[in-house]
């Protein structure tokens, strides 16, 4: 309880610093004033930039890194393997690709909503795939390897369709800011867009968080305690590709949040699973909120993008967890 | 009325048959010991009793066929220790007790008053209670399989079924454990373990079956069933069987002629 406590304070405090900064001339105490309610005499546009440009664009980066956050912690500990995450998987990948596509394919005016769920769809498939090719009793090491695969394919399939675009100049660049990852310009409708699915899917992945205690001993054990396996398996799936369909759908590929939000969150706080899903819905919020200040902090210098600063985080910290796991073996 | 009650099992599997009409019953307060060579279908029956693997013939848990209960129903009559299972997770001993409870909570119920006093039997009667705050990857192997023994009894189902739960353990463990299992079948459970360990089974099962190339040779208390006869059929092996004060001790002696 305190540990919720304390994780919310936190994200409160993450949602307040990222806030306040931003390319407009606005003083980092006035805007946090603002937020507050307590500032005299504030001008229409400095409550525009803060209420309107700001802030739903911080709720879009929160939203979406629950979502990444609590795709992560559930995939770990479905394929119980530490290193498993939307994105090394291939799922954030295919998400990317079922995004692309539908920005192609359809007209702009049906892409709110298209966009999504196309990225849902795609995202489940290649979830389904990997799990397919990898997900049973196979060798920690194939699962990153179809994750590679899978990863790989989306990743030059999602090129291909960029690259016929290219002509249309304006939906070329869209879809490049999508492949990169990106908060720019997004507003409460986005939110509103993400927010539903990552809270429901977040919702029904804490639902399942004992089942997957009892599968962390093993299939046989979760079996002899109950658990119908299959079912299990199939339900977390379908709200991974859910939770993470929606993130990329709004914030496009965020790279390795997932991996280490889990992590951080189970040093912490222990490995039971409602703890860690719930603690990494909070930790994946933290972690992109703030990687997207960070990138509006150096605007003026770097056009930093949030799947960057997560990337050049997570890449090491992936490593790293390579390197422990490969002295586990020969150990 | 019995545990566990196994009629005319037969599993094919790629063409050979791997279980040929086993019939078995276990009843509430007996540690039945079920033995024989490598392949012989042991493991392969103890996965068709918990219902994950399909099989022919008729399966019942306390007198009600498998196929008319849910996966949460069979955790409730049966308890089971897989074999070669753990965590590298680091979860405290005690919250892995605690998962016996599962089949018998709700979506967010919390532990009651009933599901603690289950738990605290399983941890005093394995007498892990020292383990209870440590974490479950440091533990030895003699110790890991005790906590995954409190595991299987927190659950309070009327049966337990064991996949050579003494495998990986020295002697004095094998024989701790297996104490543990024959005190809580006194007081009613029914057992059905897989042992490889003759000698073991013949100590601490009140019967043995002896399973050769997917068919029952022997079933009966340890002196008949692990006698000359069955032992030379199942395994080509001859063994001398003596009573002592202890229990019965039995002595691989060599090949049969």
């Amino acid at each position: 309880m305190r540990a919720a406590l304390l994780g919310l304070l936190v994200l409160l405090l993450a949602v307040a610093i990222s806030a306040a900064i931003g390319s407009s001339a606005l003083p980092f105490l006035r805007a946090l004033a603002i937020l507050a309610h307590t500032a005299d005499d504030v001008r229409p546009w400095e409550q525009a930039v803060v209420l309107d440009v700001r802030l739903p664009r911080v709720a879009v980066a929160l939203l979406s890194g629950a979502g990444l956050g609590v795709s992560g912690a559930a995939m770990q500990g479905l394929f119980r393997n530490e290193l498993a995450e939307p994105g090394v998987l291939g799922v954030t990948s295919g998400a990317t690709l079922g995004a692309v596509v539908a920005l192609y394919l359809l007209p702009a005016t049906a892409s709110p909503i298209a966009v999504p769920l196309a990225s849902f769809a795609a995202a489940l498939g290649c979830v389904l795939l990997v799990h397919r090719l990898a997900g049973g009793h196979a060798p920690r090491a194939s699962l990153l390897l179809a994750g590679v695969a899978v990863s790989g394919v989306a990743g030059a399939l999602a090129s291909m369709v960029l690259s016929l675009s290219v002509a249309d100049w304006e939906l070329g660049r869209q879809m490049l800011s999508w492949m990169m990852g990106g908060l720019e310009g997004r507003g409460w409708a986005h939110a509103g867009l993400v927010g539903p699915p990552v809270l429901v899917g977040a919702a029904l992945l804490l639902v399942r968080a004992r089942e997957l205690d009892a599968l962390a001993l093993g299939e046989e054990s979760a079996v002899g305690l109950g658990v119908d396996v299959a079912r299990l398996r199939r339900s977390v799936l379908v709200l991974v590709a859910l939770s993470t369909g929606a993130a990329v759908a709004v914030a496009g590929s965020i790279a390795f949040l997932g991996l280490m939000a889990p992590h951080v969150v189970r040093a912490l706080v222990g490995p039971s699973h409602r703890r860690v899903v719930a603690g990494s819905a909070i930790a994946g919020a933290v972690g992109l909120v703030l990687a997207d200040a960070l990138c509006r902090a150096v605007a003026g210098m770097v056009d930093l993008r949030p799947g960057v600063v997560t990337a050049l985080l997570g890449g090491p910290f992936f490593l790293a967890l390579l390197a422990r796991d490969l002295r586990a073996v020969r150990a | 009325m019995t545990a566990l009650s196994l009629a005319r099992i037969e599993v094919r599997r790629g063409g050979a048959e791997v279980l040929r009409g086993v019939s078995l019953e276990v009843r509430p307060g007996e540690v039945v010991g079920l033995v024989g060579p490598n392949g012989a279908g042991k493991s392969t029956l103890l996965s068709v009793a918990v219902g994950t693997l399909p099989a022919t013939g008729e399966i019942r848990l306390g007198g009600a066929p498998l196929r008319s209960l849910s996966r949460r129903e069979v955790a409730r009559r049966l308890a089971w220790l897989p074999q070669a299972e753990g965590t590298e997770l680091a979860y405290r001993t005690r919250d892995i007790v605690a998962l016996g409870r599962l089949p018998h909570l709700g979506l967010f119920a919390p532990l009651t008053a009933a599901d603690e006093a289950a738990i605290a039997r399983a941890v005093e009667d394995t007498s892990i209670a020292p383990l209870a705050e440590r974490l479950f990857p440091s533990l030895s192997e003699g110790e890991k399989q005790r906590v995954l023994l409190a595991r299987c009894l927190a659950q309070e189902a009327p049966l337990l079924l064991l996949d050579e739960p003494t495998a990986r353990l020295d002697v004095r463990h094998a024989f701790a454990l297996m104490a543990v299992v024959r005190e809580r079948s006194r007081r009613g459970l029914a057992v059905l373990a897989v042992i490889h360990d003759l000698g073991l089974a013949a100590r601490s099962c009140d019967r043995v079956v002896v399973l050769a190339e997917g068919a029952i040779v022997a079933d009966g208390p340890p002196l008949e069933a692990l006698g000359a006869e069955s032992l030379a059929r199942a395994f080509g092996m001859r063994a001398r069987l003596t009573e002592t004060e202890e229990g019965i001790a039995l002595t691989v002696l060599g090949p049969s002629a």
